[in-house]
Parts: C-alpha cells; structure tokens; sequence
C-alpha cells in the first residue's frame, strides 16, 4: 500500500485503466447504451479492402504482406462496426428487444450465406490455382489461413453491410 | 402483406413520446419509430401490449387495409349526422 495517497498498488492500477476510458467504453458496450447508427460506407469499404487484400494474396503469394496489410485493415474497421453498427451483438441483452433480435438473425444468416459462397468458391478456386501456379504446400497452407481470416472477416462485415443497406435510420422525435 | 397502423395518430392524441410508450411496452424507442413509419411487423405479443396501453382493440390500431385519415373520417361522421 502507498503511504502518499493510501491506496494499494492493484487499486492504482485500476485507476491507471480508468484513464484510458477502455473500461468505460466496455462497460456501455457490454449494457448498450450507445446510439447504434447505419454504417453504409465503412462497412462497404471494409469489404472492399479485404476482398482486395484476399485478392492480393492469391495474386501475389511471394508479396503476402501487401494484401495481408488490407485484411488487417478491414479487421480494424470491422471492430468498430460490431461496437458502433445497428447489429448488436450475440452477447448483449440490455437493450436488445424483438426489432433487434429479427435484425440480428436476418443480418447474421446473410452473413452465413455470403460466407458459405466464400468458402465454396474460394476453395475449388484455390485447389484450381495450386494446379495451375505449381504452389508448393507452404503456400497452399498460408493461402488457406488467409481464406479462414477472409471468412471470419466477412461474417464481421456483411452483418453491419446488409442491416445498414436494407433499412432506413428513424429520425430522433 | 402490408400492416397498417394508427400508433402515431393515438400517440399525438394521447401527447405520448415515442420513449413513453417504447417504456411502457418494452422497447426501444426507435421501434416504436419503426413501426409507425411501416417498416417493422410487431409480433402479436408487442400489437396486444400496444393495444393494451391505449385501451383499445388490436384492430383499432393494425389493419391489413389502410386507415382512413382523420379529415375522411370526421367528413363522414359529420354526413351522418
């Protein structure tokens, strides 16, 4: 314990977290008192740069980083969505009433169909590419962890896109 | 198929905010917004609630046919008076 300003170190630890107000944006996140809002064009942009990115790292096996850069990218942007976007997440259930529940299974079955594609598409095409190119097994390995990231990234992304394409924001009265 | 709805016309009768009633029902407020602009079918568990908060029937309130507005609806009683 500080004999300057009486508290313990872990307390002082705390109240160093406090300053950085990451605790206090998780709390209104976690209770979803924050004004979810419709996301249009981040949620567009986000799955252009990782389409592209993906893309890239298909084209480009050798210069992997350049098109990893972008699905990188694409993730950040994708986190602020699930906190900021109109589809509350699975977790959350202050806040979340029958309106959220039907857009969140519409939203998030969108999202499973879409990545379904995805995973379909992207894999004859990459036993097809490893044929043609002559890929080695290292690279059909790497290729294959950026399709899972590419996936997972679309089922954080189509959510927030569909939702935000398909309903018009209500006005404050 | 379209439901039609007269929330808005009952709340502005009743001076009620879309908050009071979103309370009162168990919503959110913009629901209740949702709704009224027809972009929302409430389940019939919300629809009996809102009938319930106004006193009235579910019918008085959701129609598969449109509502009359209020000016048609107040020239007719009046011709029938």
């Amino acid at each position: 314990m500080s004999y300057r300003t009486g508290k313990s170190f872990a307390a002082r630890m705390d109240d160093l977290a406090e300053l950085t107000g990451i605790p206090r944006l998780s709390s209104q996140l976690s209770q979803d008192h924050q004004r979810r809002r419709n996301l249009r064009w981040p949620s567009m942009i986000a799955l252009v740069l990782a389409t592209i990115g993906f893309g890239l790292t298909i084209i480009m096996p050798d210069r992997i980083f350049i098109g990893t850069t972008l699905l990188w990218i694409g993730e950040g942007i994708a986190l602020f969505l699930t906190w900021f976007g109109p589809v509350k997440p699975w977790g959350a259930t202050s806040g979340v009433d029958e309106r959220d529940r039907q857009l969140r299974r519409d939203a998030y079955f969108a999202a499973l169909v879409t990545a379904t594609g995805a995973a379909i598409f992207g894999l004859i095409s990459m036993a097809g590419l490893a044929l043609l190119e002559g890929w080695n097994r290292w690279i059909l390995i790497v290729e294959m962890g950026m399709l899972a990231f590419y996936l997972i990234l679309l089922c954080s992304i189509v959510p927030t896109l569909y939702v935000s394409w398909t309903t018009r924001p209500i006005e404050d009265e | 198929m379209d439901i039609h709805n007269r929330i808005a016309v009952f709340r502005a009768e009743r001076g009620t905010s879309r908050r009071e009633l979103a309370d009162a029902v168990g919503v959110n407020p913009q629901t209740i917004g949702y709704l009224e602009r027809g972009d929302y079918k409430p389940s019939l568990e919300l629809a009996m609630k809102i009938a319930a908060y106004f006193d009235v029937a579910v019918e008085h309130l959701f129609s598969f046919q449109p509502f009359q507005s209020v000016a048609v609806a107040l020239r007719r009683a009046d011709a029938a008076e």
